[in-house]
């Protein structure tokens, strides 16, 4: 079976609801259920971590048994038992499959909607094939490239052993490990992740992704990322990948965190495309994410996410603008389906004279989901000429399904200006009308309409990254229009 | 130790209710009063812990050491002096003077009054259970005292406006008036709700307003808040509509020291429609504090909302508005804006507005802008001529223009002298 043979749009899709069975992994070396410091310790041993590592572990994990799980959130779950979990396997080799013809049929639609190519279908289903090789290489050719600039780019666990003075040094200082139940959490027990560092007026080449390393280290529950930006210089980093992510994990707490010294820019996209559950909501991922940036003077953070998956989801990438001058930026499409709960915004701390930060959120609610925004803007007695504007909007697919805002306007200085607006209304029975007028499907109308709604955000992304995300936007709302 | 060492919250809440005994209060809806104690014991005090007291710091009230007001206090001061109105004058939660006002189809007096004449309209307050969920609201539904009853039959009009002023006296003292209005199908009322206090008051006006709204009546409301010395004011504002009915809410806060206003519609018809407008300038070390909710719990109603403030000195200003869309209210046009100027160096603004919304045909939108004054329309000014004073004073009269315009001419003079007084325009 060849590329060309497929016409994703010519494909008769199904009703979008994920039956396929999650693969049994054989699986090895596994913690028993439960936290506790002799778990923590192991997680520490096993991967032959510096005492000073373990201690900071051992001090999130002492933090985190004070907390309490916040439940000020618009969403509502049962929460998980953090004793039942797992905390430590390790890595689990994957089921290889033959060929393409063996993955699920269902995914594969997905895939070749998204306009996946051969290749990196079977990378991401699994499938052992020769061109790994070839990626593999490629990888190491990139790697190269890179360390020639002196840009460290590696997983969490790499750079605790290779560079232990840098990851000494800034992790835990923008995120610290008593900021919040689940950042505290994942100090404790995070397992991997990424790190990257760039040296000084270093502008990185090219966008940086975990993509490279899916199948070395995967993903995990607990991930850790370490991003810094020496002064003056620029990286574009991307976070997952639109294709459906299935993982048997129920609770991710992941952290991540940024720094961008003086002059630098970091720009993060993420798609976020895991699995929402069925159309009840049961077994979806939770996604618990705590993601937050500081920019030193004249330094910019740029967020951009598109986030379709999960069942709850609970998130809000931040900038604290602590140098004069720092720019924050957050670009968001949150699309909730069925039964899908989402709570995601960002906060925006301006500490410095002249900060200045945008926030642009598009919500999408479908089915009988709910969708809110939640953001703080704060001012702080510094913060001379700050400006910010924000704008949140909600589309409403459905009547069973519910857009919220709830937006945190704090000023502390006279100079500083914020402006908030926000608009929620429904899909126009107009604009699809008009459209299958044209020859359109409904399908294809709604994702013309929801596409154009999201464009500021989408053309935010790197190139290959938005044609994807829109293809995404489009599947994610198939059959949704009530 | 001892077993019976009461909580901050437990001993302030004894110290309000004796206070208010001793001075008398009223037993009306006794179900509710009951329901409310029950519920004063088990809700939380509020802190900053809590979502929707987040901005409003209530540590300071527990230190009150509230005593007895004296029991023939001195006449209260005239307002809006020579302007036509039917007047009922409250001092510390009891009435000091004016008539109850009683014709076919409609009764206008104080409560205590209305208990013996009406009571069966008095009952009206048992269906109210909103005092079971917020620990000021259910102190004052404890021990309520007097305040104005308003009701009218169907198809009553009362042209004349009704000014219901409740005044507090120096020291510290607290008062829980309890207000009460009720509208017949197609009736009318203008009522003005007056505060005053002494200028060396450091008590408490721990008030509450419960309106209902009959089905295509017009109630217009207009609060004027003009508290001078250190009191605290909480304002518990209800108000429920029925189908087809319309509601004003015009809310001035000229003067106060440390202010929480609760202000919480409800439109239980269809076809609603509510204008709530508000205006606030703490300065100094002052504290004003506004919240907002509209439930739009039928479908095709609309609302329209606007606060604006100003904050000086180092003062605070909180503005949390919001919107809530219930499933199945289709067809709701609702608007929220509030913009807010920041004049002093330390001065504070918080806003959190917000919607919340579960149906989907629906027009619902908020704008919140805080800053200063536009650089290019101060420099026009200056530039024809206007001192840098002259121009800022312009500048503010235009900003709160929009909100005082909706006021009736004699208390917009009154709200315009005030603020020139406090801005020290000329």
């Amino acid at each position: 079976m060849s590329a060309a043979d497929e016409n994703p749009l010519l494909d008769e899709f199904t009703k979008k609801e994920y039956e396929f069975g999650f693969t049994t992994n054989i699986e090895a070396d596994k913690a028993p259920p439960g936290l506790n410091e002799a778990v923590i310790r192991l997680i520490s041993a096993k991967k032959n971590e510096p005492d000073w590592m373990l201690e900071w572990r051992l001090e999130a994990f002492r933090v985190w048994k004070t907390m309490k799980e916040p439940d000020w959130a618009h969403v509502e779950y049962a929460k998980p038992d953090y004793q039942a979990i797992s905390y430590y396997s390790a890595p689990k080799a994957k089921v290889k499959l033959n060929s393409l013809d063996d993955v699920d049929p269902e995914l594969r639609a997905t895939m070749d909607k998204l306009g996946i190519s051969m290749e990196e279908q079977k990378r991401l289903s699994g499938v052992a094939v020769d061109f790994v090789m070839d990626s593999v290489s490629v990888a190491t050719s990139f790697k190269d490239k890179l360390s020639e600039l002196g840009i460290i780019f590696c997983s969490m666990s790499e750079a605790i052993q290779e560079h232990p003075e840098l990851v000494q040094q800034h992790l835990g200082t923008v995120i610290p490990v008593k900021d919040n139940f689940f950042s505290a959490l994942n100090s404790a027990v995070f397992t991997d992740g990424s790190f990257c560092y760039i040296p000084k007026g270093v502008r990185c080449p090219m966008e940086l992704s975990t993509y490279f390393r899916i199948n070395e280290a995967g993903t995990g529950q607990f991930e850790r990322t370490l991003l810094i930006a020496d002064e003056g210089s620029y990286v574009s980093y991307l976070e997952g990948c639109t294709a459906p992510q299935r993982d048997e994990n129920q609770l991710h707490a992941a952290c991540v965190e940024l720094i961008a010294k003086d002059d630098a820019e970091i720009k993060y996209s993420t798609v976020q495309n895991w699995y929402p559950g069925d159309a009840e909501g049961k077994g979806g991922v939770y996604n618990f994410v705590t993601k937050r940036g500081i920019c030193e003077t004249r330094a910019k953070i740029s967020w951009t996410q598109v986030e379709t998956g999960s069942a709850v989801t609970w998130k809000y990438p931040s900038c604290i603008l602590k140098g004069d001058g720092s720019v924050g930026e957050f670009y968001s499409v949150a699309v909730t389906n069925n039964a899908q709960q989402a709570d995601t915004g960002t906060k925006m701390i301006h500490l410095g004279a002249n900060t200045n930060s945008t926030i642009i959120s598009k919500g999408i609610s479908a089915g009988h989901s709910q969708n809110s925004y939640r953001g703080l803007v704060q001012m702080g007695p510094r913060a001379r000429n700050a400006r910010n504007f924000s704008q949140c909007d909600s589309l409403l697919m459905t009547d069973t399904s519910g857009a919220h805002t709830f937006p945190y306007i704090e000023s502390k200085h006279p100079t500083a200006r914020v402006e908030h607006e926000a608009t929620t209304s429904r899909i126009g029975e107009d604009q699809i009308f008009y459209c299958l007028q044209r020859g359109l499907t409904e399908e294809q109308a709604i994702g013309l309409i929801v596409n154009g709604y999201a464009k500021e955000v989408l053309n935010k992304l790197p190139m290959e990254f938005a044609v994807e995300a829109r293809k995404l936007l489009t599947i994610s709302l198939e059959g949704s229009v009530g | 130790m001892t077993e019976t060492t009461l909580t901050p919250s437990d001993a302030m809440a004894e110290r309000v209710l004796k206070t208010v005994r001793q001075s008398g209060h009223l037993d009306v809806a006794p179900k509710r009063q009951a329901a409310a104690k029950a519920a004063l014991a088990s809700i939380p005090y509020p802190t900053t812990r809590d979502e929707r007291w987040k901005y409003t710091r209530t540590g300071r009230l527990q230190k009150l050491n509230f005593h007895r007001a004296n029991d023939q206090p001195a006449p209260a001061p005239e307002v809006l002096p020579g302007f036509d109105a039917h007047r009922l004058t409250f001092v510390n939660g009891r009435l000091q003077s004016g008539n109850a006002l009683t014709r076919q189809g409609m009764f206008i007096g104080p409560l205590s009054s209305a208990l013996a004449q009406c009571p069966e309209k008095v009952q009206t307050l048992e269906s109210d259970h909103f005092a079971e969920d917020e620990w000021f609201a259910a102190l004052q539904a404890s021990a309520p005292q007097d305040g104005g009853a308003i009701f009218l039959d169907d198809h009553v009009t009362v042209e004349r406006p009704i000014l219901l002023h409740h005044h507090m006296t120096g020291g510290t003292t607290v008062a829980q008036p309890q207000h009460l209005v009720i509208l017949g199908q197609e009736s009318k009322a203008q009522v003005i709700l007056w505060t005053t206090c002494d200028h060396d008051a450091t008590g408490l006006v721990n008030a509450a307003i419960t309106a209902e709204i009959g089905e295509r009546a017009h109630l217009t409301m207009e609060i004027v808040q003009d508290e001078q010395g250190e009191a605290h004011h909480i304002g518990h504002h209800q108000f429920r509509q029925a189908a087809s009915s319309h509601l004003e809410v015009r809310t001035a806060t000229a003067r106060s020291h440390w202010l929480r206003n609760d202000l919480h519609i409800q439109q239980n018809g269809q076809h609603g429609d509510s204008t709530f407008h508000g205006c606030y300038l703490p300065n100094g070390r002052q504290f004003v504090d506004h919240h907002t909710r509209i439930d739009h719990a039928k479908p095709d109603g609309k609302s329209d909302e606007l606060y604006k403030g100003l904050a000086s000195g180092s003062a605070t200003a909180v503005f949390n508005g919001k919107i809530m869309v219930h499933p199945d209210a289709q067809r709701i046009e609702a608007y929220q804006s509030n913009a807010n100027l920041i004049l002093g160096e330390r001065a504070t603004v918080n806003s959190k507005p917000e919607l919340e919304i579960y149906a989907d045909d629906v027009r619902c939108s908020h704008g919140c802008t805080t800053g200063q004054f536009d650089d290019e329309a101060l420099f026009y000014l200056r530039s024809r001529g206007l001192t840098e004073t002259a121009a800022r004073n312009l500048l503010v009269r235009a900003f709160l223009a929009e909100v005082l315009d909706g006021f009736r001419p004699e208390i917009q003079k009154h709200l315009e002298s005030v603020y020139a007084e406090r801005l020290g325009w000329n």
